[in-house]
């Protein structure tokens, strides 16, 4: 253990799940940081801004990306996202996070290559820490 | 075919040629049959598919938001149950409580919010009756002339072609109220908001169009999930994704259809046909 996640990030409207996470994460020290962007909109625009700027350092490691969002969902976000992730060095590990049980939601989100895992909430807090502890570098 | 007064029908031609001496084909003769009833009932039938196979979609979304609703909330409360048995920190302890009330309440909302639904298609039982389209359109204005007022709207109608249809009284209500809220409320920042509302026949079948001079919609992008429950496409805090679903619903329910156009920037279109 003892090595941490620099930047961690949630892309989620649900104001109580964001907020429970940034609790876990904070309790078990998993993540230096955290970013948090409230629909997949605003998550892209940051990664372009970044992708512009080369700033390398502010790529988060972990990627928490949920479904069903307004203006952009999860969904337009991975279709987006693709396109600009090979311009990054930076290895991302992107996990879609959703309540969503729906078997064709899991197909549709493993078609995609740079989905790491479909995770079901509620994630179990231990899970989180096999997450984090995986991605460690 | 066509009767002697103009009623067309449906028939069967039943023939063998006739052949001449040479064994060349020089008619046919044979009957006619009418099969009106039964054509008709085949379309009455395929209809009712139709009908039934909407509402299976629709039950079938439903269940579909029901779900996903609920787990939100009980997952969000399977996490403050773990976090509460983790923490040992009593500020952190009294955070995590606080939240509790939050999901409930949040649970409270979803809940009584499906009741809604399930209550507009309970109203289903209710009959259909004469409205006057002017007296429905006031009712609404009437009910948000606050919203009004503050956005200097102007809604111009024109209901001159046809003035009033058998309907639903309460539906026809929700549905013009759905529409021009959406029309005000997605208005181009900058530009005071312009309803217009028609109605016309074509071929006897009555439409209703209402268009504004919003700020439209990339129907490419967001075409076919436009009418769907929960789905919103700005970050507009009201907007809770249901209007244009229980719209889409009324005029099904009653045997129509709604469409779309809109032009990003221009404005949008809904079309009702009756």
């Amino acid at each position: 253990m003892g090595q941490k996640i620099e930047l961690a990030c949630i892309i989620d409207d649900d104001k109580i799940y964001v907020n429970l996470v940034r609790k876990i994460i904070e309790i078990k020290k998993l993540s230096e940081n955290l970013l948090i962007f409230k629909n997949g909109l605003e998550a892209l625009e940051y990664f372009k801004v970044i992708l512009s700027n080369l700033t390398e350092d502010k790529l988060p490691e972990i990627i928490f990306l949920d479904l069903n969002m307004p203006v952009m969902d999860g969904w337009e976000f991975l279709g987006e996202f693709v396109k600009i992730k090979n311009n990054f060095d930076k290895k991302i590990s992107l996990y879609v996070v959703s309540s969503s049980i729906d078997p064709r939601d899991l197909e549709r989100a493993k078609s995609f290559n740079l989905v790491t895992d479909y995770l079901i909430k509620p994630i179990e807090l231990k899970k989180f820490e096999k997450i984090f502890d995986r991605n460690v570098a | 075919m066509v009767t002697l007064y103009g009623r067309e029908f449906w028939v069967r031609a039943t023939g063998k040629p006739v052949y001449n001496e040479e064994q060349s084909i020089i008619g046919i003769r044979g009957v006619f049959q009418d099969i009106d009833e039964n054509k008709n009932n085949e379309h009455n039938l395929q209809n009712s598919l139709d009908i039934i196979a909407a509402q299976n979609s629709r039950l079938f979304n439903f269940a579909h938001v029901v779900s996903h609703n609920l787990r939100s909330h009980s997952s969000n409360l399977s996490l403050v149950v773990q976090l509460l048995n983790e923490t040992k920190i009593e500020k952190d302890k009294l955070e995590l409580i606080d939240n509790i009330a939050d999901i409930s309440e949040n649970l409270d909302v979803a809940i009584s919010r499906l009741n809604n639904m399930v209550t507009h298609h309970d109203l289903m039982k209710k009959e259909r009756q004469m409205v006057v389209f002017s007296d429905s359109l006031d009712l609404v204005i009437n009910s948000i002339s606050s919203l009004i007022n503050r956005e200097s709207a102007k809604i111009i109608s024109d209901f001159k072609a046809m003035k009033e249809i058998e309907y639903i009284p309460e539906y026809l209500g929700s549905i013009l109220l759905n529409l021009i809220t959406n029309a005000i409320r997605y208005k181009q920042p900058g530009r005071k908001p312009i309803i217009f509302i028609q109605t016309y026949l074509v071929n006897d079948q009555p439409f209703m169009e209402i268009s504004d001079n919003g700020m439209g919609i990339d129907l490419d992008q967001y075409g076919d999930k436009m009418f769907g429950m929960y789905k919103t496409f700005h970050s507009n805090p009201d907007a809770k994704g249901i209007g244009l679903f229980i719209t889409k619903n009324q005029v099904e329910t009653m045997g129509g259809s709604i469409s779309v156009t809109s032009t990003v920037n221009i404005g949008t279109t809904f079309k009702i046909k009756f």
